[in-house]
């Protein structure tokens, strides 16, 4: 595909690449909407261009650092990328986990991100098992003016939650999704009484159905080393991903009909409808080829 | 679909004893996807490879007795398709239109077979071979005309019905072909065997070869050759 | 006994799974694969100078490559002999596998690599591959079944199983399906029912 046109998409922040890997002097050559870039950065700024017809250096747009990774935009944003104060608190750690490619829709990416329903299946014994399933009330919400779905009072029992966790709990969680493809919760840290571990992913839709995956973690956990939890974390998603490149349609049906919905999809349902209502039409199923109907 | 794979038709999808209780496995039809699983009561059946809540492939899912299970939130789904039960709302009945769209599909002379559309009637019957043994299945890389030809070429091949040839490669046996359309550009064989010593593993190797060198033809585009040189080759 | 491993590493899962099934204990020693390519730099290099994984350590013994490493601790640990029997013409076969599973199967790694991790690969090229392979292994399989046997090699699973396992399972992260490949699905279902199976990212349990 070339370039989208889908004005949701375009006026929007999204991350294209992280500062360990674009250190002065190193390119990262990309896609970001259909449209090919490049990301470099020039001493401490990052900057982004469209590649040209030829490869080299087109059209220059706005970069930023933020939580490690060089966000960049190919249109006009309304508002600038997420706000996460946790960022600047003492005893936290930064763990960027690096991407990981999907050929998914980053709503489909995001959408599984809001949901505990697949745990057991899909994180067995880790953030969750047989036969305790149950997914109990939860609310979600779009919150005003900051345009953003929060989930919340969501519980789950979980047999190790975290990498930092001994025995099974019940974890608590709060899903925030920001922008379509942007993402982050909050979970009852194993660690500390009432404070929350974060973990989110920024995803980098290269096209309508291939996307990087940007994962970082905000954690308190000064026992595990950096390895551990990269590599817990990279257990987590790849099972995940083997999910995620199996669902049809490819595109994210936005519809209610279109797909069976129960009361533990809340958080999902809001979020179809979210971008149903901003006319977000990238990575969104538009009807053909991509599924069977009955 | 061509004149020679009509719509409401009968197609084999596999061998009845190659689908264990317990196993699920993807069909392709005509570039449609079906999943074919069988429960512990023996049961098969075939669906639509997709789940209704969010879209999984059913082909990744397991069985759980008589139940098939999607792999994504584990959603239960039982005889017709419908939906049986919901892990995240386990005390919930879910509702009745929670369903996967099921084919009509049917067990006879040892294979699994299914339809796109409305069938015209049942199965072919190939009682009339006496002593039939399934072989094996074999994907070969060419559309299901261009294999179907190649089935009509073979020496002694007589049409049985709507994708199945039957033919007489080696002297004793009777070779039967039943062709599954997978997409344009790919088709199954279940290759069956009839005669007395046709469910021997001597006789069933000595097809299976026969099936690889027949594949290898049709692949390459090349006529298939005389008899006399595929059996010198097996 | 100490393994240098990385979660998402299928050669790495050749040894977690075969140590599982045989039910040894072992250190993990995790390497910062990726997105560190910690198993490329000089302290690394003295471990395994290929900079590959996974390496096992036991006391004095340093055995890089699944394979060998797979040999190893079946000769040693397999009491009962049947995961890696004695006699010449079953190690043969064997070894024929082994062969194939670090050889021609590896074109499903590359694919996999590519397709997650952003290797370079030619994808069409190692996709190709690795369906030839498949076809292959089917083909083996199937006549393994008419002759009422359901293992690569002899009647009980060996290490021709595990060795070619990972990649054949883990094949559709390459983009490459399975659904063509029927007799290595049912193996694949055999393989799940072993004593001591475990998975990893991109398997199920069943």
């Amino acid at each position: 595909m070339t370039k989208t046109s889908d004005p949701v998409a375009l006026n929007d922040w999204q991350v294209v690449g992280n500062i360990d890997e674009i250190s002065s002097g190193k390119r990262r050559n990309t896609r970001l909407l259909g449209q090919y870039i490049i990301v470099e950065m020039d001493g401490d700024r990052p900057r982004m261009f469209e590649a040209n017809a030829t490869g080299g250096m087109g059209r220059e747009h706005p970069a930023q650092i933020l939580y490690g990774h060089v966000w960049t935009t190919l249109g006009s944003p309304a508002k600038p990328p997420l706000e996460m104060p946790e960022f600047r608190e003492d005893g936290r750690r930064l763990v960027s986990c690096g991407a990981v490619t999907v050929r998914a829709s980053p709503l489909r990416i995001v959408e599984n991100f809001l949901d505990m329903s697949h745990f057991p299946y899909v994180h067995t014994g880790v953030l969750g098992e047989e036969p305790v399933t149950e997914v109990t009330d939860y609310k979600s919400e779009i919150r005003q003016p900051e345009d953003e779905l929060w989930a919340t009072d969501c519980n789950f029992f979980q047999p190790q939650a975290a990498m930092s966790a001994d025995d099974g709990q019940i974890s608590e969680y709060m899903y925030r999704v920001t922008s379509p493809f942007v993402t982050v919760l909050y979970k009852t840290c194993p660690v500390v009484d009432g404070a929350w571990d974060l973990i989110g992913i920024f995803v980098q839709p290269r096209e309508e159905d291939l996307c990087d995956v940007h994962t970082f973690m905000l954690v308190i956990d000064d026992v595990s080393t950096y390895v551990d939890l990269v590599h817990f974390q990279h257990k987590i998603f790849l099972q995940d991903r083997s999910i995620l490149e199996n669902q049809l349609p490819v595109g994210l049906p936005l519809s209610p009909k279109d797909e069976s919905a129960v009361r533990a999809d809340g958080s999902s349902m809001l979020y179809r409808r979210w971008l149903r209502e901003k006319g977000l039409r990238f990575g969104t199923y538009r009807g053909g080829a991509d599924t069977q109907a009955a | 679909m061509t004149d020679l794979f009509p719509e409401n038709s009968w197609y084999a999808i596999g061998g009845s004893k190659m689908l264990d209780p317990g196993a699920v496995s993807p069909a392709h039809l005509f570039g449609e996807e079906r999943v074919v699983w069988r429960g512990e009561d023996g049961v098969s059946h075939v669906w639509h490879n997709r789940c209704i809540h969010r879209g999984m492939r059913l082909q990744y899912g397991f069985v759980d007795k008589d139940r098939l299970s999607c792999r994504y939130h584990g959603w239960r789904f039982g005889g017709g398709g419908k939906c049986a039960y919901i892990p995240a709302h386990p005390d919930m009945t879910p509702p009745g239109d929670f369903c996967i769209p099921a084919y009509p599909s049917v067990e006879q002379d040892g294979l699994i077979w299914t339809t796109i559309a409305e069938p015209d009637g049942a199965p072919p019957d190939l009682s009339g071979f006496g002593n039939l043994a399934f072989c094996r299945s074999i994907v070969v890389d060419a559309g299901p005309d261009a294999v179907a030809r190649a089935a009509a070429d073979l020496e002694s091949a007589r049409p049985v019905s709507a994708g199945i040839t039957a033919a007489g490669i080696f002297p004793v046996e009777t070779l039967v072909l039943a062709l599954q359309p997978l997409d344009d550009r790919k088709s199954q064989l279940h290759v069956l065997i009839a005669g007395v010593s046709a469910d021997t593993p001597a006789t069933r190797r000595r097809y299976s070869a026969w099936a690889r060198q027949f594949r290898w033809r049709v692949e390459n585009n090349g006529t298939p050759q005389s008899n006399s040189q595929a059996r010198a080759a097996s | 006994m100490q393994l240098y491993d990385y979660v998402l590493s299928g050669s790495c899962y050749k040894v977690r799974l075969f140590l599982s099934m045989i039910g040894r204990e072992y250190e993990t020693i995790a390497v910062d694969y990726y997105p560190g390519g910690e198993h490329k730099i000089p302290e690394f290099l003295e471990i395994n100078p290929l900079g590959q994984i996974p390496v096992l350590r036991d006391g004095d013994l340093t055995l890089r490559d699944s394979q060998a490493i797979l040999v190893y601790l079946a000769g040693k640990y397999d009491a009962g002999g049947t995961w890696y029997p004695a006699d010449p013409e079953t190690r043969g076969q064997i070894a024929m596998w082994l062969s194939f599973a670090g050889g021609e199967l590896m074109n499903s790694s590359a694919a996999r690599l590519h397709d997650m991790l952003f290797y370079d690969f030619d994808i069409d090229k190692v996709r190709a591959g690795a369906r030839a392979a498949l076809r292959v292994l089917d083909d083996h399989l199937t006549d393994r079944e008419i002759d009422g046997a359901g293992w690569i090699v002899g009647d009980t699973p060996t290490i021709a199983d595990i060795a070619c396992f990972p990649y054949v399972a883990l094949s559709g992260d390459g983009g490459i399906l399975l659904d063509d490949y029927n007799a290595v699905r049912r193996w694949i279902g055999r393989v799940k029912k072993i004593p001591g199976f475990t998975v990893m990212p991109g398997i199920h349990a069943n």
